[in-house]
């Protein structure tokens, strides 16, 4: 018999939540780069949430940290972090892929060529990154739930975030787990391992970064073959991910990652599905509700909570159980921000 | 006894035969086009020149009984009228002192530097014992005649060397360059940039840099070598003090040797001397480059002389004679 599905909430992280996030990040063995593997890092992480939500964090730093807690055993099993402001203290690094034509009519030759463009366009944007989720909370819809999460968080606090939001997917990476890109790029002008560079980046000092990455624009047919091939294409893992996103009312607009080449997906926060598509409607508690599956946010400021349920509205009301109106701490006539599951 | 002296019509026959020998850019292969370079060298050498322009000085070097056995060409300024095009090897340092990192990058920028500049094609000689000698003193020849002819020439003088090419005549840097930017092959590209409209190569060619690290193996191997037919002219050209380094061909990547009129060795360390010939053996003679300071009449001559506590340069008559010189006229000289 297979077990029940497990039950998430995903709420803001807590100072108590510090021995729990370590060991997430622990568990994520490098896959949330920009989260170093120390408790003094996951405190910093989890102050800046808690400062940013009192006003008391600059523009530069202001950012979320979003924890995915299984409702029944209280594990912390996954996470997304919203960065309101990129590249505000240390500048943040794409490159635009860029077009350029060569033509000449006396040779009847017509060329159109791709060219990476060191860039620092996405400047100020806001930015969703270091989702993860552990091995047991994967394939429930909880990585949605983060997602959708985020996107309503934005919603509620509109007026700190940037009018775009971006997120970077994982570029193409060989059976041994490198980067093509890295490998045939990024490595002649590093000559340092690209886990080592990542390293460092994690640890805040991508100034290094600046000083020693290709200022010119590359073209990518001179690009060696590996690296050309995997220019703006998605790891596999992160399809999914990237088919959500797209749904989700971001696209690829021609950024790539500096390391990897992979996507920078873009959004105008006006566009985004949780910004355009979610209501404020007063919850009304109600057994035995026959109606559709929401994304429901309640509560705010600290008590901000999202959960995935069935729940049905009508123009200004959402009718919802008893028992997800709990799991969200609120009550009946609470102000809900809730987002159908589908358009 | 080597004489180098401007060509002549009458020497299309054995100039074909050393162009179809010896394939270079000093040489066209064609009976017509090789005509018509003589032209044009008889109208450069027989013009008024107030600046340097398209003018081409073809030179040969003529044996002991008048045989052509090599040439060499010099054109007043490259690219002219357009520009001239070449990739300037740039250093780009990529240093973190958080890394502890510090090492050079090159990359290649395209570049209009080198037009206008005086270029000197590479000297070719027949195949032989003194194919050597024969180029050298032809590179020394154009060389003096330069120094001489300030006016027609320019201050900075460039010497490109054809790139190296696989076994199968394709050009490794050509393949990895160019093609991307021209989608023709490496022989239509040649044919059509020796062709007098190279405003074509304005619009195709890369206008960002090319970071080397990032170019295919076989094309970095063949960055600024050329191939083993003008080995030769690399080696007289670094000891002409010519820098290498710094330019490579936009098509092939051959070396762009690059210097400043003054400094090339052999005008730096030559000696402007009244002649004094000297019947018979000249005692303590070395070989030395004498050339006679004329344009039409140039003529430059590889022999023994010695230069003399008077302050003469000593040599015997027939080398005079060559020259077209007598007692007391003033002499170009370079010694080995």
């Amino acid at each position: 018999m297979q077990p029940p599905p497990r039950q998430f909430v995903v709420r803001l992280a807590r100072r108590e939540d510090v021995e729990a996030f370590t060991a997430l990040v622990i568990d994520a063995d490098g896959a949330l780069e920009r989260h170093p593997e120390s408790r003094e890092a996951s405190h910093l992480s989890i102050e800046t949430s808690i400062r940013s939500l009192a006003g008391q964090a600059s523009d530069a730093e202001r950012g979320y940290l979003l924890l995915l807690e299984d409702v029944h055993s209280a594990e912390i099993a996954g996470c997304i972090t919203l960065t309101c402001h990129i590249g505000l203290e240390q500048p943040f690094y794409d490159y635009r892929v860029g077009r350029i034509v060569h033509s000449s009519r006396p040779l009847k030759s017509y060329r159109c060529l791709d060219v990476l463009y060191l860039s620092n366009d996405l400047t100020g944007c806001s930015e969703l990154h270091s989702l993860y989720l552990r091995a047991g909370a994967r394939g429930m819809g909880a990585a949605s739930l983060l997602l959708k999460a985020a996107q309503l968080f934005i919603r509620s606090r509109l007026h700190e975030f940037a009018p775009r939001l971006i997120a970077e997917l994982h570029g193409v990476q060989d059976a041994n787990g490198a980067s093509p890109f890295w490998e045939s790029v990024g490595r002649r002008f590093f000559r340092v391992g690209q886990r080592e560079v990542e390293r460092l980046m994690a640890k805040g000092r991508k100034a290094f970064v600046a000083e020693l990455m290709p200022k010119h624009p590359m073209y990518v047919s001179l690009l060696p073959t590996a690296a050309q091939a995997v220019v703006g294409e998605v790891h596999h893992s992160n399809v999914g991910l990237a088919r959500e996103l797209e749904a989700d009312g971001f696209h690829f607009e021609n950024h790539v990652d500096i390391f990897d080449a992979g996507r920078v997906m873009e959004a105008h926060m006006a566009d985004l599905h949780g910004v355009a598509a979610s209501r404020v409607l007063s919850a009304r508690d109600c057994e035995d509700v026959a109606g559709e599956r929401w994304w429901i946010a309640g509560g705010s400021g600290a008590d901000f909570r999202v959960i995935g349920g069935t729940a049905a509205a009508t123009d200004d009301e959402l009718r919802i159980a008893p028992a997800l109106l709990r799991r969200l701490g609120a009550r009946a006539g609470d102000k809900l921000l809730a987002l159908p599951l589908r358009p | 006894m080597l004489t180098i002296r401007p060509a002549r019509t009458a020497d299309l026959d054995a100039l074909a035969s050393l162009a179809a020998r010896l394939p270079s850019p000093t040489l066209p292969s064609g009976a017509w086009e090789l005509e018509r370079l003589l032209e044009r060298s008889d109208d450069a050498f027989a013009a008024e020149i107030d600046f340097a322009g398209e003018e081409e000085y073809l030179l040969v070097a003529v044996d002991a009984a008048d045989a052509v056995v090599g040439a060499t060409l010099i054109v007043a300024a490259a690219g002219y009228p357009g520009a001239d095009y070449s990739f300037r090897n740039e250093t780009i340092v990529h240093a973190s002192r958080e890394l502890g990192v510090n090492h050079r990058i090159y990359a290649l920028a395209l570049s209009h530097e080198l037009s206008g500049f005086t270029l000197l094609r590479p000297p070719v000689a027949l195949p032989g014992t003194h194919a050597a000698r024969v180029e050298r003193a032809l590179l020394q020849a154009a060389l003096s005649l330069i120094a001489d002819q300030s006016a027609r020439f320019t201050e900075d003088l460039v010497a490109p060397l054809p790139g190296e090419v696989d076994a199968t005549g394709e050009s490794p840097f050509w393949s990895a360059v160019g093609s991307q930017f021209f989608g023709v092959s490496y022989r239509e590209a040649e044919r059509l940039a020796l062709g007098k409209d190279r405003s074509f190569m304005a619009e195709l060619m890369p206008h960002h840099p090319i970071y080397v690290p990032l170019l295919p193996e076989a094309a970095q191997a063949v960055l600024g070598q050329t191939r083993d037919a003008f080995m030769g002219a690399y080696a007289l050209l670094s000891e002409e003090g010519f820098e290498g380094e710094r330019f490579v061909d936009v098509f092939d990547g051959g070396p762009v040797f690059y210097a400043k009129r003054a400094l090339a060795r052999t005008v730096h360390c030559a000696q402007l001397r009244p002649l004094r010939i000297a019947p018979g053996d000249v005692a303590g003679a070395g070989e030395c480059l004498l050339s006679n300071r004329e344009l039409r009449h140039f003529r430059a001559v590889l022999g023994p002389a010695v230069l003399d506590a008077g302050g003469y340069l000593s040599t015997a008559p027939e080398i005079a004679a060559r020259l077209e010189l007598i007692d007391m006229d003033e002499v170009r000289c370079v010694f080995a």
